[in-house]
């Protein structure tokens, strides 16, 4: 017998909780806001489990609820400004062990940069550069077209790198 | 003919099928304007994964912990041992075998078959005593017969146990491959007579990590030089697993 859509939903989410913490971050933009949305979103996921078809991969199909969910939040509320916990800038700064000083500096200024581009691109970027979805998958979670997913990818990576002082390689007709 | 800005990102990002892949491959190596493009867009994709990385480690708070501690619960709890019925069509296009972003094409090197020999003692001796691996009397590796038979009978997007098969593809020599996960590996296994063989195994990328674009996605790599003459649709991987993968035109 195979497993139930419920048994399937949860193994997903404890499978793949760092990717969709990571997506949730990159919304959020700061990790307790992240976290609640994840758990609003697992919530979600767990509550319509039973309509959950594992035809489709769980990772899409969450990070689709959690997509919606957030952009129900934003429309209730006024969107807030950039911001990045004291805490965590301290954490992106600090000593991790796994990058030197300039690529350290590097990331905070990427983080920053990825935080400061319009929503529609920062989804795309979590999706697909932070995360590793397929273009088609993006496009299926965020309910656009896949040329829709490449134009913002390639303006993201166009604006990500410029704010990063290395962008004369990106400045294409794109 | 020059590839525009979208087929070079597509090419970094591993979407490109890889015929395609190869004519950009091409064009990227003989001309230093592309070649910059596409460090520049590899660049792009790399610092954005690092800029997420410190967060792998924060800790989760309190509420998302007590929630993923009662999933766990939930799903430590016993269940039937599966046997796998029906047709998947979790394939959808067929696309999984190239198009997955974390086995890019961007940095082709002539790797071959690769096998990590710790990586594969690591597995070997982790999977025990049901191993999905076995070392015969003349020192090769081999999949075990359980092993033999998730991959005979599991369709794509499924998991068995801690083994999960991505994609099912015909190489361009007639043989029927398939890619599959286990654990932290990945690897490709093509269908010689009755066996599946072992063609490729490798450690899959650590979540969240920087990844260096680079000679380390022997899995693309492997994928290429089987070359693809066809993925497989849900309804011809059905078809064949009904079939016990016996040779047939689809």
């Amino acid at each position: 017998m195979a497993s139930s859509p419920e048994r399937l939903v949860r193994e997903g989410l404890v499978r793949h909780l760092p990717k969709f913490r990571r997506f949730a971050l990159s919304l959020a933009r700061n990790q307790a806001d992240a976290d609640d949305l994840v758990q609003a979103g697992f919530e979600r996921a767990l509550a319509k489990a039973k309509s959950y078809n594992s035809a489709y991969k769980i990772e899409t199909w969450v990070f689709k609820i959690i997509q919606n969910y957030w952009t129900d939040q934003m429309r209730k509320q006024a969107r807030r400004g950039t911001t990045v916990d004291i805490d965590e800038a301290h954490a992106l700064m600090g000593e991790d062990g796994r990058h030197s000083a300039e690529t350290r500096d590097l990331s905070f200024k990427a983080r920053l940069a990825i935080e400061q581009l319009p929503e529609d691109h920062r989804s795309v970027v979590a999706l697909v550069l932070v995360n590793g979805e397929s273009y088609k998958d993006a496009a299926e979670i965020l309910g656009v077209p896949v040329g829709t997913i490449m134009s913002r990818l390639y303006r993201a990576r166009q604006t990500l790198m410029q704010q990063l002082g290395n962008d004369q390689n990106l400045g294409g007709q794109a | 003919m020059t590839p525009d800005d979208f087929e070079l990102m597509a090419f970094v990002d591993g979407e490109l099928d890889a015929q395609t892949s190869k004519r950009v491959a091409e064009a990227v190596e003989a001309d230093p304007a592309l070649r910059a493009k596409v460090d520049a867009l590899i660049e792009s994709r790399d610092v954005a994964r690092a800029a997420y990385a410190p967060a792998e480690d924060a800790p989760l708070s309190p509420a998302l912990k007590e929630m993923m501690d009662g999933l766990q619960a939930d799903l430590d709890a016993p269940e039937p041992v599966r046997a796998w019925q029906g047709v998947s069509d979790g394939m959808g296009s067929g696309a999984g075998v190239l198009s997955r972003t974390r086995y890019r094409l961007a940095a082709m090197t002539s790797v071959g078959v690769a096998l990590g020999a710790a990586a594969v003692w690591m597995l070997f001796q982790q999977a025990q005593p049901q191993s999905l691996l076995i070392l015969s009397e003349a020192g090769e590796l081999a999949l075990s017969d359980r092993a033999q038979r998730i991959l005979d009978e599991t369709p794509s997007g499924h998991n068995a146990h801690e083994f999960s098969v991505q994609a099912s593809f015909v190489s361009e020599n007639g043989a029927a491959c398939r890619q599959f996960e286990v654990t932290d590996k990945a690897g490709i296994a093509c269908l010689d007579q009755q066996d599946w063989k072992l063609v490729v195994l490798t450690d899959l990328p650590d979540e969240g990590l920087y990844q260096a674009a680079g000679g380390t996605d022997v899995l693309a790599v492997a994928t290429a030089e089987l070359g693809v003459a066809k993925v497989l649709t849900k309804e011809e991987e059905a078809a064949r697993i009904a079939n016990d993968w016996q040779p047939r035109i689809d």
